[in-house]
């Protein structure tokens, strides 16, 4: 009997999605298939399910449940679909059987971009026993203007279930916008969530013998955030008692693309107030520095030449720094829970956490962990939740993906015996004690693993002309024709007394909103009490984190 | 030039008779797209997107749901109509046709120079006059079976081939029979059941419940007779205890131990289960028992289950708590202390199918099952989801009518005799509303004529012929579909819903004669008011 610690994942909103895209591409791109080597140190089991299809086919697919507006993504046969179709002739057959008279309405056909085109190409490849092959793991893609929607650089199989989609609104349509916390709580109640949605998750439950709780990531300024404080209502009232992390996300672009911008702020005041209540911990994510209110302050990593615009840029970042803060708990060895993270981060009450990257760290090509740590400044990471610094933190835990033990020290390198940071034998060991002299946080967790992300196709082509191949600076230009396939990471959650900042600020924003204009957008589930109420409860919440001298 | 483009230049309008102009169109244009499908021999419509998904229907909710309307008048008129859907679960299709012929007959009278205001007040009289008429045409009294199975065949020959109507409406009159109960009938209680199967379509009714997972132990029964069936919402899964407290410990043994402690806490849950099972199942005695619930069991807690021989299942629906003790008796308990004799169920067998990866559950021959399952089989996503739609209309066709206490004669019947009798009426009625109740009237058969274009009749040679025998004949008379001759529909057995006739006779006027009091249409305005 195996002892995984199932997490299943649900995704509410599109840039979630465009995140959650580019995670499941990082997850697929670490597979090893190769029957004899070691097994990983990841475990991919807590996030994926095996199952068998109808062909009698074993799949491995995310246990995962996204939720997106009508027309925001489409499944591209040859690409996405088949995992558990059956041969498409059967239709011909069925409909020469049927004696009515049928019409066609064909929309028109979505065209492929150079990505998806050779993946297509590789697999009639395969499926012809070709021994031509396509390297799609080394050609240089640019689907900058390519990517539109999410699912224009999905590489991921999913489950049939996996996808749900909200038909009352349509992505992008301007005439009937879903852009109000109380619309989101009010589609709760359809037929396509309370029924169907909600027997999804119980059948991804149903199946784990050891779930150990959720991941959740919505879009905090349009109405998907009511829709996910909704379905946290009822996880926590069917789900009691396993934990959940919520990561509200916020896209640039969204923000850039729409001057009506008020309603951002106070669905997102709407969504916190409701995490601190349902979660057991949430990440507010975000590129740019305003979060919910235009800003042309964005994260700047230093090796990374990304444009913050394109949603296809900004989520590979974040996904990148999900998928390494997370591993804490998702290693083969047995170190970490769902339930200590929280409990570690949070405590006395505060659960809003916020996060940081650093991608790739500046590490040279023939360099060492030592000289590295002596050469860097602190903060080695910086934030990407907005309005957040990660310095002044009561908890934290911090993973460095990348560096193996062999990078530790140089070749000629002469021990000294009083210093302790000679004598270290783990990287998390030589970094834990780095942290300790330098960082003056009390609770540190420190992890260490020797996968790097694995950045080929569809991850954007974002790292600057000095990285190589495996991730590593060099000193002349990586040449145009190859990509960087491999990459370090550093990612943590850090609970700052900065979030405080946080929360007051968010708090004015919103309040800054006459409430003769919100008349009109709360329904029968949310009036205009209940939001003067969240307003001030942000404010009591943010107390939390005044107290310097807790713990 | 309109008072809005001196405030506001760049606000789009149309004026009078243009705004009619393109609400008309509007109207028509999602008419003539709907128009084929209506009638037990309409088309179908296969709906292929982008990606090539494909979805094949003729029911009118199903079509204006995928349909991308963009023209607001036309999505006006889809959403009013679907609603209609929402409501009654027929008649989706009958809506779209009449208010484009109400507009389309009221543009001939406008574009004559009679004022809209004089031809909505008619159109409202006119329905009026047509609800009484509705009230004399009904067939009151309780359906019996025979009547109901009519019903339900009408409305799904509308929405599936026939011979699959056919076999529908037998199992979905069933269904509603058995789950039908003195406090009313409550359409939840039958459970849809979907099953992707590689070879064969067939749909069958289970006089019990089928559930959508199975037992997660290799060593427990497949299948069991004679069984008691307890259903709980009881956590029999080991969670570390909320506090983050650590152990204190010196040697492995003492951790083993405190750990133990603590799994104890759920062990002595399942122990009770046992303890129960055992009095209720001595040895020999041939009886079984099943646990169905709604929280989580982990496998240490499957394993002792497992090694008494029970089968333990896990995660059910919630939904499925109330069903099951409907379908076999007993009542679901939250807590381990109310484990007696008397909260326990019945069925007679209890067995596992696998399918794939999915596992099913059947919980068979109970007692007096109060609540059943229709089990759908397909061998791909859209027959499901046709077959699944289709039933749902079929179901509540019945219960409508069963709530009625009344069913409508079908086949154009009543547009036929509504339109003779309000000729009649006109005559009664002084003034220039009575081209409001011409209008009207002449409305109403766009039913009996597009029925009859779709079965490849004439539609003028037809209106004609009905017309004819209205007036002789005492009973109501529609259309023959089969031999475009007239028929009598209560013979054939061709039944519509009262409350959906209503329905859309309310809901076409005022729909129309809002569309047509619209003199000026805008596009403007702040798009902050947008939220």
């Amino acid at each position: 009997m195996n002892s995984t610690r199932e997490i299943i994942t649900l995704q509410f909103g599109h840039y979630s999605n465009f995140i959650g895209s580019h995670f499941w591409n990082l997850q697929e791109a670490s597979f090893n298939y190769d029957e004899n080597c070691e097994p990983q140190e990841i475990c991919n089991d807590v996030l994926y399910r095996e199952g068998v299809n109808m062909k009698g086919e074993v799949t491995y697919t995310p246990r995962m449940l996204c939720v997106d507006l009508k027309n925001s993504y489409y499944q591209l046969p040859d690409v996405h679909g088949g995992l558990y179709d059956l041969e498409s002739s059967d239709l011909d057959e069925e409909l020469l059987d049927s004696s009515t008279k049928i019409q066609t309405i064909r929309e028109e056909l979505v065209p492929h971009n150079e990505y998806f085109a050779d993946l297509a190409k590789q697999e009639q490849f395969i499926d012809n026993g070709v021994e031509e092959k396509l390297n799609v793991t080394e050609k240089v893609y640019n689907l900058d203007n390519d990517v539109k929607i999410w699912s224009d650089f999905l590489k991921a199989r999913f489950h049939p279930r996996t996808i749900t989609s909200i038909d009352e609104y349509k992505h992008n349509d301007t005439s009937n916008l879903f852009n109000n916390f109380a619309q989101g709580m009010a589609l709760w109640d359809s037929y396509k969530m309370k029924e169907i949605w909600t027997d999804n998750l119980r059948l991804y439950a149903e199946e784990c013998d050891y779930l150990q709780g959720f991941h959740i990531s919505m879009d905090s300024l349009n109405g998907f955030g009511g829709l996910a404080c909704k379905s946290l209502e009822y996880l926590k009232d069917e789900y009691s008692n396993k934990n959940i992390i919520a990561m509200p996300v916020m896209s640039n672009n969204y923000i850039i693309g729409d001057e009506n911008s008020e309603l951002y702020a106070v669905n997102t005041s709407l969504l916190f107030s409701s995490l601190f209540e349902h979660s057991n911990m949430f990440v507010p994510l975000s590129t740019s520095d305003g979060g919910w209110v235009k800003s042309q302050k964005h994260l700047s990593l230093d090796y990374l030449c990304y444009k913050n615009e394109l949603d296809y840029h900004s989520s590979a970042i974040l996904a990148s720094a999900i998928d390494t803060f997370t591993l804490g708990y998702r290693s083969r060895s047995d170190c970490g829970s769902m339930k200590t993270e929280c409990t570690r981060l949070t405590p006395l009450g505060r659960k809003a956490v916020s996060a940081s990257i650093q991608l790739p760290l500046g590490f040279e090509s023939k360099s060492n962990l030592l000289d590295f740590l002596q050469e860097s400044k602190l903060p080695l990471w910086q934030p990407i939740s907005p309005r957040c610094i990660t310095e002044m933190s009561v908890a934290q835990t911090v993973v460095l993906r990348g560096i193996n033990e062999k990078m530790l020290y140089s070749n000629n390198f002469i021990r000294d015996s009083k210093n302790p940071s000679h004598h270290c034998t783990s990287v998390s060991a030589m970094l834990k004690l780095y942290l300790s002299f330098c960082d003056n946080v009390r609770m540190t967790e420190v992890y260490a693993f020797d996968s790097s992300l694995e950045t080929i196709a569809p991850f954007p082509n974002i790292f600057s002309q000095y990285v190589n191949q495996h991730g590593f600076l060099e000193s002349t230009y990586r040449s145009a024709t190859s990509v960087v396939a491999k990459c370090t990471a550093i990612s943590g959650l850090h609970n700052s007394n900065s979030t405080r900042d946080m929360l007051i600020e968010l708090q004015t924003d919103s309040s800054k909103v006459k409430c003769s204009k919100l008349s009109h957008v709360f329904n029968y589930e949310i009036d205009l009490m209940d939001y003067k109420e969240t307003l001030e409860n942000l404010l009591v919440l943010s107390d939390n984190y005044s107290t310097n001298d807790c713990l | 030039m309109a008072a809005i483009s001196l405030l506001n230049p760049k606000a789009e309008f149309a004026r009078a008779a243009q705004a009619l102009a393109v609400n008309i169109s509007a109207a028509r244009g999602i008419q003539d797209v709907m128009k084929t499908n209506l009638g037990p021999k309409g088309t179908m419509k296969m709906l292929v997107s982008g990606a090539g998904d494909i979805k094949i229907t003729k029911d009118g909710n199903v079509l204006l749901h995928e349909m991308q309307i963009q023209h607001p008048t036309a999505s006006l008129i889809a959403r009013a109509s679907t609603a209609m859907d929402d409501a009654t679960g027929d008649g989706t299709t009958s809506t779209v046709l009449i208010i484009g012929e109400l507009l389309k007959q009221a543009e001939n009278y406008i574009s004559e120079g009679v004022h809209p205001r004089v031809l909505t007040e008619g159109m409202i009289k006119a329905r009026d006059k047509a609800l009484e008429l509705l009230e004399k045409i009904k067939v009151e009294g309780k359906p019996d079976r025979q009547r109901l199975y009519d019903m339900a065949t009408t409305s799904l020959r509308t929405k599936v081939d026939r011979k699959l109507a056919d076999q529908m409406a037998d199992i979905c009159v069933d269904a509603v029979l058995s789950i039908q109960r003195e406090d009313g009938i409550d359409l939840h209680m039958v459970e849809l059941m979907e099953m992707q199967h590689k070879t064969s379509t067939e749909t069958t009714l289970v006089k019990g419940l089928v559930l959508d997972h199975g037992s997660r132990h290799p060593d427990m029964p497949r299948k069991v007779e004679n069984a008691y069936i307890l259903t709980c919402n009881v956590s029999m899964e080991y969670e570390k205890s909320e506090v983050n407290s650590g152990f204190f410990y010196k040697t492995a043994e003492e951790r083993e131990k405190l750990a133990l402690a603590e799994r104890d806490f759920i062990e002595q849950r399942v122990k009770k289960v046992i303890e129960l099972k055992r009095k209720v199942c001595p040895p020999g005695s041939g009886k079984s028992f099943v646990v169905i619930n709604q929280k989580g069991i982990d496998p240490f807690s499957l394993d002792m289950l497992a090694k008494e021989g029970i089968i333990g299942l896990r995660r059910a629906k919630r939904r499925n708590m109330e069903r099951l003790s409907l379908a076999c008796g007993g009542s679901a308990v939250n807590s381990v202390d109310d484990m007696t004799e008397d909260v326990l169920g019945y069925a007679g067998s209890v067995y596992e199918y696998v399918l794939g990866e999915n596992k099913y559950t059947f919980v068979e021959d109970c007692k007096n099952p109060l609540s059943v399952t229709i089990l759908i089989k397909g061998p791909n996503k859209y027959t499901l989801t046709q077959i699944k739609d289709a039933i749902h209309d079929g179901l509540r066709a019945i219960k409508n009518s069963i709530d009625d206490g009344a069913v409508v004669p079908g086949a154009g019947a009543f547009e036929i005799f509504a339109w003779q009798e309000l000729q009649k009426f006109k005559d009664e009625i002084k003034g220039k509303s009575r081209l409001g109740i011409q209008a009207f009237a002449e409305a109403l058969l766009i039913i009996p004529k597009t029925i009859s274009i779709n079965s490849g009749f004439d539609a003028q040679d037809m209106i004609v012929k009905l017309q004819e025998e209205c007036r002789e004949s005492i009973g109501p008379v529609g259309v023959n579909v089969d031999s475009g001759e007239v028929l009598q529909p209560v013979d054939a057995g061709i039944f519509d819903n009262y409350c959906v006739k209503k329905q859309i006779l309310n809901s076409c006027t005022i729909i129309a004669s809002n569309l047509l009091l619209v003199d000026e249409i805008m596009r403007a305005g702040m798009s902050s008011l947008k939220g």
